[in-house]
């Protein structure tokens, strides 16, 4: 329905590669498990960084066998067969971090049966881990440009090809074919096939809270959120034979400081602390970068927040949360093209987010395209009728349409449910007053 | 291709202000005389009012061309020994110093009459009698009190025989010719009804900790409407307007026709309730839009913790724009005005959302503190826990205000931090009224805090860029030319200021209408739309004086800037 034939291809290739990499995964997990106990268990995490050893002995002898069939294999195959076998090898390289190798093998793809569309999304996804990202760029472009209709390379060239807010042609089209397909959206689909593509071994959604280091995995927790693995277990078997005095400014300490800062207002220094506390993050660091994101945006720093946000949905690109959020900021930043291409994001990977779809018609009244608002409102109601909220914005926007009597009605409906609401909330209010009366004087409250 | 033109045309415009030096304010209350302590009378009880108050307002009581302050002072439920040491406060502005330290007041209360009863909330002042005088009109959680200004320094309580006593909890009043009938009219809002004698118990019991009520747990009350009856006696009309029949929460009020019918309008903010816009149809009768024209309520379709209001053209459209106070996590509100007497949540957009996420609103006014011809936003935080931090970790009871430097005419940057110490001092900000006490040409604030000192600070460097202030008498019984309107305009661009008695929270501004002229030497036209709809024009108005126009006789005075 949403043309994410990238995704589905992609997603197909990748879950051969992590089969072959599950035992290194769950070693890592067992790492994390064991990091965040407290007191650390220490001898927890030697077992974990061994297994994690010994998988990636065995991960790297599965890898060097690929690499000797594709090799032997790809003299007599076909120019579609060896497109395969380089796809396939490709994101077995980039799954272990071997960026250059993974791009070498990509570009051979895309010679081998230009234009490859969907594996210039890897590649670009590539070049962008690596930091390359006026390449990236181009790659996202080339891989849009031969499969235009395409929303999901369509939101990569409207995001991730130019500043925010830039008015480029191909960001122009990219956000014309994104409108297209919030038209044409089908909300009866459960839900999208398989959202963003998501190459990495060990994705940063690993965890739901940020994993951290201390003064003895921080390090080793760096090298592995960057695909340095054979690098993270021996920094890590290192660090957890060595026996070193605990530095009290590690990352992990950093995090709690932040966390103690950020419950006490002090914005600028959660800010900070939180941004230490990347340096040494697991897993994770979508979450930091969106804390991050969002205490910029209350110093009123709203390019420090985009910046942030920006990083969070390149860790986490399918939590439609990040999406709305980010969606959000540009709103604040005033940025509503951009923010209409987050909110499309969030609804690529779900199409049945109702809050997406009101943020959408919102979007459309902020910038007066109120017949469109109808629709995204019209959706979110249909997808969550409880929420009678949704329908003041419907009524708002039939008001500005004219229509008079659907507004009226609308907002008939809307006060009434609003209404039971506040009397609920109020009975609820005198309720726990009564309870805490009855408590003090002794008498049992009802 | 002329909006393309225009956008582009104004990207220096947004730099320069950006980049303009911030003018920086000071507190001089004490050193200028304007010592008071507000009496909020906090208690174990924890009645409600203890957090609420109190008010104040700048109003030229003696027409000598300096405004004046007046303070509220709140009392106390629980101790009748604090509620008698609760004392209104009224500062004569004795203008600048011949020593050139600055402007200074006198604490001209005892003479003037003025006495405390109930538990002071806001003020308004209008000249109601039509002699020429500001009268005052003060609310109360208890006896509101009308004191008609005698013109001699001196006030006399006409409470009673103007028939506008109000017994039960009012918070923030304004005067305005609502029936177009040539005299002043005035609006009280009124928040909870919360019994005086005993407080309910909020919190948990077991532990001890006990907090103040959620606004919710009491019954809501309508707003008062009294209509003047020409002879110093007011008619209650609330029940005939058709404003009785509605209750919330009310707090903050501004008069203002949106609609430009010529008719005024008002807007409550109310409290957890949906904010009302009542629409002005003639003969004083009110119809409540609020919900319609979309001010009720946020856009996520909540009610917010409505608590000040203000109305300004922020973006120079010409169409009357709104600001509201919330509490802490609701963001403070900002609806533009569209087309058609509807508005446009405008709180996100003008990025004035998420830096206001963790204060608690109150005080607030739209105001060119730099002069650079775009309206600013000033607004005074404070919690209304005492005891925040056991709520809530993180939170304050005291908090800094914020300033929003309007940068490119639809959006807000937050300088508060940076301009001045005592404008980023942590206060429990309640009431913020704007006016030139310099009479210099850039406005400066008096900020009422709960429980604490007042301030008054003086804006330094606002007056680098060129103003105008334009003070209007009305030809009428409505002397002070409230609900009149004044367009300025310099090139393309127009201005326009309303007369307001009351506004913001609890409060009132200098009813001189104050113009930022950024560098231009001149107003090329000032209009005054005269609430007796007449109009009058005037071209060429040179900048940087204080200009006094009379109703049907022109410019009759004036007198340049004190710098």
């Amino acid at each position: 329905m949403l043309g994410l034939a990238v995704a589905i291809a992609l997603t197909g290739t990748a879950t051969t590669v992590h089969a072959q990499l599950d035992s290194f995964v769950q070693a890592v997990r067992a790492l994390a498990d064991a990091a965040v106990q407290k007191p650390v268990q220490t001898a927890a995490i030697r077992t974990a960084v061994e297994r994690m050893g010994t998988s990636l002995a065995e991960w790297d002898r599965t890898l060097a066998a690929l690499e000797g069939r594709v090799s032997r294999d790809i003299a007599g195959a076909s120019g579609r067969q060896a497109y395969q076998l380089r796809v396939e090898l490709g994101v077995a390289y980039q799954a272990r971090g071997r960026t250059a190798d993974a791009l070498k093998q990509f570009e051979a793809a895309v010679a081998l049966q230009p234009p490859a569309s969907d594996v210039q999304v890897l590649r670009a996804l590539a070049l962008e881990a690596a930091g390359r990202i006026d390449e990236a760029g181009t790659a996202f472009r080339a891989a849009w440009a031969a499969d235009s209709g395409n929303p999901v390379k369509a939101y990569y060239v409207a995001q991730r090809t130019k500043p925010s807010g830039a008015t480029g042609s191909d960001a122009e089209r990219a956000r014309a074919v994104l409108a297209d397909t919030y038209k044409r959206l089908d909300i009866g689909v459960r839900h999208s096939v398989a959202g963003f593509p998501t190459p990495a071994a060990i994705p940063d959604t690993l965890s739901r809270t940020p994993i951290v280091g201390d003064s003895m995995t921080a390090r080793g927790f760096a090298l592995i959120a960057e695909g340095r693995y054979t690098e993270a277990v021996a920094a890590l078997t290192r660090q957890t034979t060595a026996n070193d005095a605990r530095h009290d400014d590690s990352p992990l300490v950093q995090l709690a400081q932040g966390q103690r800062d950020e419950a006490a207002n002090r914005v600028a220094e959660a800010r900070r602390a939180y941004g230490a506390a990347l340096g040494g993050a697991l897993a994770g660091r979508s979450v930091l970068y969106v804390g991050i994101a969002r205490l910029a945006q209350v110093e009123g720093d709203l390019p420090g927040a985009i910046d942030a946000f920006t990083q969070a949905v390149r860790l986490s690109p399918n939590d439609p949360t990040i999406h709305r959020e980010f969606a959000a900021a540009y709103v604040a930043h005033g940025v509503a093209d951009a923010a209409f291409c987050e909110l499309m994001a969030a609804l690529l990977v779900d199409p049945r987010d109702a809050q997406a779809h009101a943020d959408v018609g919102q979007l459309y009244l902020d910038t007066s395209r109120d017949a469109e608002a109808v629709t995204a409102f019209d959706r979110a109601l249909t997808l969550a009728p409880k929420r009678y909220e949704f329908r003041y914005a419907l009524a708002t926007a039939h008001t500005r349409l004219g229509h008079s009597a659907e507004a009226a009605r609308q907002l008939e409906l809307f006060e009434r449910a609003r209404r039971e609401a506040l009397d609920e909330r109020r009975r609820a209010i005198a309720n726990e007053v009564e309870q805490a009366e009855g408590a003090r004087s002794g008498a049992p409250g009802r | 291709m002329i909006v393309r033109w225009l956008l582009l045309a104004a990207v220096p415009a947004a730099i320069a202000a950006a980049d303009a030096p911030l003018p920086q304010f000071v507190d001089i209350a004490r050193q200028a005389g304007v010592v008071f302590h507000h009496t909020n009378g906090a208690s174990a009880d924890k009645h409600l009012v203890e957090t609420m108050g109190s008010g104040g307002l700048f109003f030229d009581y003696d027409n000598d061309g300096w405004i004046d302050v007046f303070l509220v002072d709140g009392g106390s439920l629980a101790d009748p020994g604090v509620a008698r040491r609760a004392r209104h406060r009224l500062f004569h502005n004795l203008g600048l110093s011949g020593k050139g330290q600055g402007v200074r007041f006198e604490d001209v209360t005892e003479r003037s009459g003025i006495q405390h009863r109930g538990y002071g909330m806001g003020a308004c002042a209008g000249d109601y009698d039509g002699d020429g005088r500001p009268d005052l009109y003060i609310t109360s959680d208890g006896p509101n009190a009308l004191y008609r200004n005698r013109g001699d320094g001196t006030f006399v309580d006409v409470t009673a025989t103007a028939h506008v006593a109000d017994s039960r909890w009012s918070a923030s009043c304004a005067f305005a010719d609502l029936d177009r009938d040539g005299d002043l009219d005035l609006w009280v809002t009124h928040y909870v009804d919360a019994d005086r004698a005993r407080s309910p118990f909020c919190g948990d019991a077991r532990s001890g900790i006990r907090f103040y009520c959620h606004p919710l747990k009491y019954d809501p009350l309508p707003n008062t409407v009294y209509r003047n009856d020409g002879n110093g006696v007011f008619t209650d009309v609330t029940a005939a307007s058709g404003v009785g029949a509605l209750r919330a929460n009310g707090l903050g009020v501004v008069v203002a026709d949106y609609d430009n019918d010529g008719l005024p309008d008002v807007f409550v903010a109310n409290d957890t309730m949906p904010n009302f816009l009542f629409h002005n149809t003639g003969n004083m009768k009110f119809v409540e839009t609020g919900l319609v024209s979309g001010i009720a309520l946020a856009a996520d379709g909540k009610a917010r913790a409505g608590m000040g209001i203000d109305a300004g053209d922020y973006d120079g459209d010409g169409r009357l724009d709104l600001v509201i106070t919330n509490l802490d996590f609701e963001m403070h509100t900002l609806q533009r005005g569209l087309e058609r007497g509807l508005f446009g949540y405008a709180t996100t957009e003008s990025g004035i959302g998420f830096p206001t996420l963790p204060f608690v609103g109150f005080g607030v006014a739209f105001l060119d503190f730099d002069n650079d011809t775009q309206l600013d936003i000033a607004i005074a935080n404070g919690h209304i826990l005492d005891n925040a931090p056991l709520f809530r970790t993180g939170s304050t009871y005291m908090q800094r205000k914020l300033l929003f430097r309007n940068t490119t005419g639809r959006r807000f940057a937050e300088v508060g931090r940076n301009a001045g110490p005592a404008f980023a001092a942590e206060k429990v900000g309640r009431g913020l009224a704007i006016g030139d006490i310099d009479n210099d040409g850039d406005l400066d604030l008096l900020v009422t805090n709960n429980g604490q000192d007042a301030e008054l600070l003086r804006n330094d460097g606002g007056n680098r860029a060129n103003a105008i202030l334009v003070r209007l008498r009305g030809a009428g019984r409505n002397t002070g030319a409230i609900g009149a309107r004044v367009r300025l305009t310099v090139g393309s661009r127009t201005q326009i200021r309303d007369i307001r008695a009351g506004s913001s929270y609890l409060s009132q501004n200098d009813l001189r209408a104050h113009f930022g002229l950024g560098a231009a030497a001149r107003a090329d036209r000032i209009e005054v739309l005269w609430p007796s709809g007449k109009t009058e024009t005037f071209s060429g108005v040179p900048a940087n004086q204080i200009v006094t126009v009379e109703e049907g006789k022109g410019i009759v005075n004036q007198q340049p800037f004190s710098r």
